[in-house]
């Protein structure tokens, strides 16, 4: 009796989950995220157009006063989305110009609450000065989304002001809440922004004392919880950079960032051959700093990539690793780079970099894997086939754009150079990794 | 607790400066019957409320000492101007006659930027038109032009301080006429004064101001209560350069609550002012509207709507001790001479406001906007005034703010603040 009551709840419970089954197979499925209202102003199939309004005597005086910040008000047009009450201003470091000046448009800095597209507070118009192929930002940028860093979306853009053509620009995303949403499904941490300027003294990740107004505003400027910038998680993780024995120090430093991220940014960063990045020529640069939610954990996120590409296909994988005064050295990697595991995951980003960049673009009617290594004209890698598809794209706007400080011979000879990098890099890297690995 | 404390220890002072007055003062009477003897005799030293030097008729040289240390507290506990005790002015100058018809007087504050006050010589050897020239207050606005030591309240209405244009270099005519039932100011100015110009903003350019005061009911009869009721209007008028050159919006804590704004042609301000002290009491009452063209402004170098920076303000004071309020307050039985001096209640109600009046286009903060989005700020304020002695007065202050647009008060998303301030003020 008990066993057929144990058998007959069996066959109940096998029933009700066979029902359960074929009505989860029978229900719809789970909805889609809905779409992306950004993902048209940040489409870089298409060349964009953005039309800027402004008093004409503030355009002179923006242009006049390129290196202030100072706002002006402003319209702005994209497709047919209109927004009054929007603040420009120049922005930049060493790309500030008074002639085609780089612009931060803010939807936000008049009307607090204002979204373009319902969600960008701010965008960057970046205008390529410091680079006469006005790609290397585009393509790093690219690549190191690639390889799994959130990495700032972005497309060229024809900017218009009052109505003349202003140059070819490269609308950026900005690194902010929307971006950490995005990116991160969060945004109520810490955002540090790294900021150098050519006065500041070079850093290198220093212990400058336990006090946290050393480290933030300067050089960890608060671009989330301004008031409160905490930069104590900080202070404390660049004094075990500084202080925290060999043996502690991989331990402890977990607590404040993944040093094994760390190694692939900045492998990435080598194989992109940045002068200006976290292991600079001018000491550590263009990155910001994102501290999780409710963590001391922080990860780092690319910014300005104008200088990549900028080492040359032939740039050494030990640039600024060993190849300086150790006083000049980055004090993180140099602590990092004497352990064998994260020495390992460094050389393994160069690799799987360099073998990103020269793997041929699948395509529908060729899916099959390629593992081709050395570069092929007749197959050319991803890298490769980025920069002719972004040459095509801009070339005529670009040539047109009157306002660029090079020649359009200077240009295509910069495109010329992109073209070697993209054919060779590849190789040497791979040919530097396996020599030392010998 | 350390407010206490200093405010304890700066009563203290300022009560040992008027005994050491007071000591002089007692060679007060001696020092007039002197005078009245040797009024052709030469230079001569006298002591009659303050230290003077005379010399008959030929010249008279008074000279001033004003000071003014304020306590500060802030509610909620400010972030920017911080709780503090501070020396709100610290003044010396000289003033008086020479000649008979020439009326002096140079006054400096202690400070390194701007410390001219009021440096200025009249003629008036007609009583109707007496002229005037060098830098003192353009004459606009009631509050304003009452001195800083003699005002009802320790801070001045919105309007006084914001709009007004207070001092400035010009030359002006002034008399009083119609058996002083109407007087009148008239001047040209270099700018429309100081309040005017801060930062990089240099105000408007020259500026013709005038102001006319009359006691309408005084010509009908001179028993009546009403007799004294003083009515004024005032205009000034000048052209702003292009800029962000607007007139500003700051509250209480010194915080901006009106946006910059682009500005560039005619300024022009209006007055209405009254003006009523019977007895130991007092109302006053005043309105002022500026406006500011905004040529060429626009996103399209088009003219956009005038800025329109208008407020008002009524008061009223009632002296619980019986003296009168018209010509100043004296006490009739000061501290220290069988009395406690006298006692004055304040309170006033003040507004001001900052927009362009264009309601049909969408209201916008940014400087260039069509329609500016509106921005005021109300305060009620309350005092206590204690004239100790005829040099010492020690003012007690509440204000509460309240701001139409919490995004632009001194704490983003708070719309009311209070200020508590108390003054202790000592005038040779």
């Amino acid at each position: 009796m008990r066993l057929r009551t144990l058998g007959g709840g069996f066959v109940l419970a096998c029933l009700v989950l066979l029902n359960a089954a074929r009505t989860a197979a029978q229900s719809p499925p789970a909805p889609e995220p809905p779409p992306d209202p950004t993902a048209g102003f940040f489409n870089d199939d298409v060349i964009q157009e953005v039309r800027l309004t402004l008093n004409s005597k503030d355009w002179t005086a923006l242009k006049t006063n390129f290196q202030s910040n100072t706002y002006y008000p402003c319209q702005f047009t994209w497709q047919s989305v209109t927004l009054k009450n929007i603040g420009i201003r120049s922005r930049g470091n060493g790309s500030r110009s008074g002639t085609k000046p780089g612009l931060r448009v803010d939807f936000d800095h008049y009307a607090p609450g204002q979204r373009f597209q319902t969600v960008l507070k701010s965008v960057v118009l970046r205008n390529n000065t410091q680079d006469a192929s006005m790609m290397h930002e585009r393509l790093a940028m690219k690549l190191l989304a690639l390889m799994g860093f959130p990495a700032p979306r972005e497309a060229f853009a024809k900017l218009y002001v009052n109505n003349t053509y202003a140059g070819l620009y490269t609308i950026v995303e900005s690194i902010d809440k929307p971006f950490l949403t995005r990116n991160l499904g969060q945004n109520d941490g810490f955002l540090y922004e790294y900021d150098y300027d050519f006065n500041d003294e070079p850093y290198h990740f220093e212990y400058r004392g336990s006090d946290p107004a050393l480290y933030s505003p300067k050089p960890f400027k608060p671009s989330t919880h301004e008031k409160d910038p905490d930069a104590k998680p900080i202070e404390a993780m660049i004094k075990i950079i500084n202080e925290a024995s060999d043996n502690d120090f991989v331990r402890r430093m977990s607590d404040y960032l993944d040093l094994k991220s760390f190694m692939t940014y900045v492998g990435v960063e080598n194989f992109l051959g940045e002068t200006d990045g976290m292991l600079g020529d001018w000491a550590i640069n263009n990155f910001y700093m994102y501290r999780v939610e409710h963590s001391t954990r922080s990860l780092l996120i690319p910014w300005d990539r104008s200088q990549s590409f900028t080492g040359g296909p032939g740039f050494s994988i030990w640039h600024n690793i060993f190849d300086i005064p150790a006083q000049s050295r980055n004090r993180l990697m140099d602590r990092a780079v004497k352990f064998t595991d994260l020495l390992d995951v460094y050389l393994d980003t160069l690799l799987k970099a360099a073998e990103l960049a020269s793997k041929p673009v699948e395509t529908e009617a060729d899916a099959a894997p390629s593992h081709t290594s050395a570069a092929d004209p007749q197959n050319p890698g991803w890298l490769e086939t980025e920069i002719l598809r972004e040459y095509q794209q801009i070339r005529a706007i670009a040539r047109a754009d009157s306002f660029k400080p090079y020649t359009n011979d200077e240009f295509e000879q910069a495109f010329e150079d992109l073209l070697k990098f993209a054919r060779e890099r590849s190789g040497f890297v791979k040919d530097e990794v396996h020599k030392f690995r010998r | 607790m350390v407010i206490v404390t200093r405010s304890l220890s700066a009563l203290a002072c300022l009560l040992l400066l008027p005994l050491a007055v007071l000591a002089q003062d007692g060679q007060n009477v001696q020092d007039k019957e002197k005078e009245k003897e040797g009024e052709s005799k030469g230079l001569r030293f006298v002591w009659n409320r303050r230290p003077s030097l005379r010399a008959g008729d030929l010249l008279r040289v008074d000279f001033r000492v004003k000071l003014q240390e304020d306590g500060l507290s802030f509610s909620p506990k400010s972030e920017a101007p911080e709780e503090s005790f501070v020396f709100a002015r610290r003044r010396i100058g000289i003033q008086g006659n020479f000649l008979k018809v020439f009326e002096y007087q140079v006054e400096r504050e202690l400070t390194r930027e701007s410390p001219w006050r009021d440096v200025f010589l009249n003629f008036r050897y007609f009583r109707d038109v007496q002229l005037q020239a060098g830098r003192f207050k353009v004459p606009f606005s009631l509050d304003q032009l009452t001195g800083e030591m003699d005002n009802d309240f320790i801070h001045r209405s919105r309007i006084g301080d914001l709009l007004a244009p207070g001092r400035d270099v010009g030359v002006m005519a002034h008399g009083r006429v119609l058996g002083r039932g109407l007087s009148y100011q008239g001047g040209v100015f270099r700018h429309d004064g100081d309040n005017s110009r801060f930062g990089h903003n240099p105000g408007a350019g020259r500026t013709v101001a005038g102001r006319i005061v009359v006691t309408p009911l005084r010509l009908v009869t001179k028993d009546s209560p009403l007799a004294d009721l003083e009515t004024g209007f005032a205009m000034t008028g000048g052209d702003v350069p292009e800029g962000l050159n607007a007139l500003r919006g700051v509250s209480i804590w010194d915080t901006r609550f009106s946006s910059d704004v682009y500005v560039k042609g005619r300024r022009l301000r209006t007055g209405v002012e009254e003006n009523w002290e019977p007895g130991p009491f007092s109302v006053k009452s005043e309105y002022v509207r500026v406006s500011d063209e905004r040529r060429e402004q626009g996103l399209l170098n088009d003219d956009l709507p005038k800025l329109l920076s208008r407020g008002w303000y009524v008061s009223a004071t009632w002296i619980v001790t019986g003296e009168k309020k018209a010509g100043g307050i004296e006490p009739s039985r000061p501290l220290f001479r069988h009395g406690a001096g006298a006692i004055e209640i304040a309170g006033r109600y003040d507004r001001i406001r900052f927009g362009s009046n264009a309601p049909a286009e969408e209201p916008e903060t940014n400087p260039r906007a069509v329609n500016l989005a509106e921005n005021g700020e109300g305060i009620w304020a309350a005092g206590v005034n204690w004239y100790v002695n005829h040099w010492v007065k020690i003012q007690v202050n509440s204000m509460r703010e309240a701001f139409e647009d919490i995004d632009r008060s001194p704490r983003p998303g708070r719309a009311r603040f209070w200020t508590h301030i108390v003054r202790f003020q000592f005038v040779l």
